[in-house]
């Protein structure tokens, strides 16, 4: 099993970070991305479209073209294997006071970070 | 997730023309999930490199042919 634990809630990074999921996903590899933090800020708070910088101009335009896809339904390309599982540091929810009901609904559970940590390769983002 | 997935004869064509890395290989694979003869047809030139590589690894019979600027590649189990 592979495990990505999501800590910086850049949008470029998260985006990157699930679309590496994605393709150990899509090759048949069990992968558990872990959100942390500010990564759980950003996929609750609606800053998943294109970004929320300077740099959304080009990202949203080359969502827009085709040539890449929205983050949400990158996600869900991934999950398409089954072998893509999406967990949500609990301590978080706590810390930012974030509602678990907020989660999208590609989520698949709330939990601590032994979920991930059992990983044969963990990278930490 | 909508594919861009056609049946031409014997086999199904997947248009993942105008899409960079990741999209190509994530959307050629999830076709797979679908169907067992595939042509990919895609005009970005990392993608018409991995794809087949990775296929191949992964126990594919891949051939790869170049039309100018779109690359069809053709996938079996």
């Amino acid at each position: 099993m592979h495990g990505i634990i999501i800590h910086s809630g850049e949008w470029d990074k998260v985006y990157h970070a699930f679309n590496i999921a994605s393709v150990y996903s899509s090759l048949g590899e069990e992968v558990v991305v872990f959100l942390t933090y500010w990564a759980v800020d950003t996929i609750v708070n609606k800053k998943i479209d294109c970004g929320d910088k300077e740099r959304t101009e080009i990202i949203c335009r080359e969502i827009n073209s085709g040539k890449i896809r929205r983050l949400d339904e990158a996600i869900k390309i991934g999950k398409a294997f089954g072998k893509l599982r999406v967990v949500v540091c609990s301590a978080t929810l706590e810390i930012l006071g974030i509602d678990e009901n907020k989660l999208p609904s590609w989520v698949d559970g709330v939990g601590g970070l032994t979920e991930v940590l059992e990983s044969n390769n963990l990278v930490f983002i | 997730m909508k594919l861009k997935l056609k049946k031409v004869g014997e086999k199904y064509e997947l248009d993942v023309k105008d899409m960079v890395c990741p999209f190509p290989l994530t959307l050629t694979k999830l076709a797979l999930e679908k169907v067992d003869n595939l042509e990919v047809i895609t005009n970005n030139p990392p993608s018409a490199r991995d794809i087949p590589r990775v296929l191949r690894k992964y126990g594919y019979e891949v051939d790869v042919k170049r039309e100018g600027e779109v690359w069809r590649i053709g996938v079996r189990r």
